[in-house]
């Protein structure tokens, strides 16, 4: 009866061992499809505000879908997340803001995306995901205008932490997108290269 | 009396070991490695006027470890414990978590270790002495060999600065202002690195390198 026990408990434990690590892994995001921001926040007096544009440069394609997490700094995610689609030539603003904000707010200001939550101070880092599966395949026939690839790193973006007493604010960084874009020494025409730094 | 002589040579050779491992032990870390460091040109704190604020956060890439530790080491400015350990704030970052760190006077009348608002375990205080102190900043990884990649399931895995984002302010307390910090050495730099020769198409199916943060 004892050794059957000792035996379960320790089944349980490798079980639960094994759960902890994968759990370890959940958050894991592909370095190469993602843009992050390390620093927003939002308060009584201080919100965030992010501009996402789709500059329409070539290999874009017409419509770009992301999703927008802002993560508190326990890795609790503030609000919910939101999901939209860019389209040429257009910019979204986003705002993380306390729900009960006068002005910013979605009634206000309704073409904007809205993260909402607590008027407690909290902060955190961004994360910015595809929404597409294959971001780095290419949409349709090359030859057709809008034909591109579904990369929210070919996005451009900009953001502040406003604080609302002055209507002053910081500039946030933005780590991954168009601004980071990069070639490698030797280039194969197939493979998908973001941003203005592509030949 | 046979037991008596192992057990003394036993306990002899035991202090031999400890010994040892306590020599290397006193040995201070290299902290110029430019594969291990940070830095931030410029950063202020002056009583009744400002203080730096850093941001540092774990955004989880699939080539960071879970837990990355880093020392926040202020440079060229005189702290209220003016030592080694005086000047730096030691802590792990976890994946998803966002530490926040200040720099600021020590007779600051709101940012202090009294204040519940900066006393939780993702707020770190670097005090410094009630004068005008500017200088730069560190940032030193705790691993010691952060580029040899740990391998979790089937990825490469780092404890190295290019696995973390860090942002901050010089935060000019009058007016609510301040001026953007840069960060040199984080995952802001990162490269793609290893072999490139087939074009960025070959990181499809490579595992990414030290180097390689976010991008």
């Amino acid at each position: 009866m004892k050794t059957k026990l000792i035996k379960r408990f320790s089944k349980l434990f490798a079980v639960l061992a094994f759960l902890t690590l994968l759990a370890g892994n959940a958050f894991a995001i592909e370095n190469k499809t993602r843009v992050v921001s390390p620093y927003w926040q939002s308060d009584s007096g201080s919100y965030t505000f992010i501009a996402v544009s789709h500059t329409s440069l070539s290999g874009m394609a017409s419509q770009i879908g992301l999703t927008l997490t802002a993560l508190g700094s326990d890795n609790v995610t503030f609000g919910s997340a939101v999901e939209f689609t860019v389209e040429s030539g257009n910019t979204t603003r986003v705002f993380i803001v306390r729900t009960n904000q006068a002005t910013i707010n979605p009634t206000g200001i309704s073409t904007a995306k809205f993260i909402s939550g607590t008027t407690n101070f909290t902060h955190g880092h961004v994360l910015i995901a595809p929404l597409a599966t294959a971001p780095n395949t290419a949409t349709g026939d090359a030859s057709l205008t809008g034909d591109g690839y579904r990369d929210v790193t070919m996005l451009s973006y900009w953001g502040s932490v406003v604080i609302e007493q002055n209507t002053t604010g910081f500039a946030m960084e933005f780590i991954g997108d168009m601004s980071d874009s990069a070639a490698t020494s030797v280039l194969i025409g197939s493979t998908p290269v973001a941003g203005p730094a592509a030949p | 009396m046979k037991n008596i002589k192992r057990l003394t040579l036993l306990a002899l050779f035991g202090i031999l070991s400890f010994a040892q491992v306590a020599s290397g032990q006193t040995t201070a870390r290299e902290t110029r490695l430019s594969a291990e460091v940070a830095i931030s040109p410029y950063a202020q704190a002056v009583p009744n006027d400002s203080y730096t604020f850093i941001g540092i956060s774990h955004p989880s890439l699939d080539s960071a470890s879970s837990a990355i530790g880093v020392v926040v080491e202020v440079i060229g400015m005189t702290t209220t414990v003016n030592t080694v350990a005086g000047r730096a704030t030691i802590f792990t970052v976890n994946a998803g978590e966002t530490h926040r760190v200040f720099v600021v006077n020590q007779g600051h009348a709101t940012i202090n270790s009294s204040n519940s608002s900066f006393t939780d375990t993702q707020t770190h205080l670097i005090p410094t002495v009630d004068s005008a102190q500017f200088g730069a900043i560190r940032v030193t990884t705790v691993a010691e060999d952060p580029n040899t990649a740990v391998v979790v399931g089937t990825n490469n895995t780092y404890e190295n600065l290019a696995q973390l984002s860090m942002w901050g302010v010089v935060y000019v307390e009058s007016g609510g202002t301040g001026f953007a910090m840069e960060f040199v050495g984080d995952m802001a730099d990162s490269t793609i690195g290893g072999d490139n020769t087939l074009g960025v198409g070959r990181l499809n199916d490579e595992n990414p390198t030290a180097g390689r943060g976010i991008n």
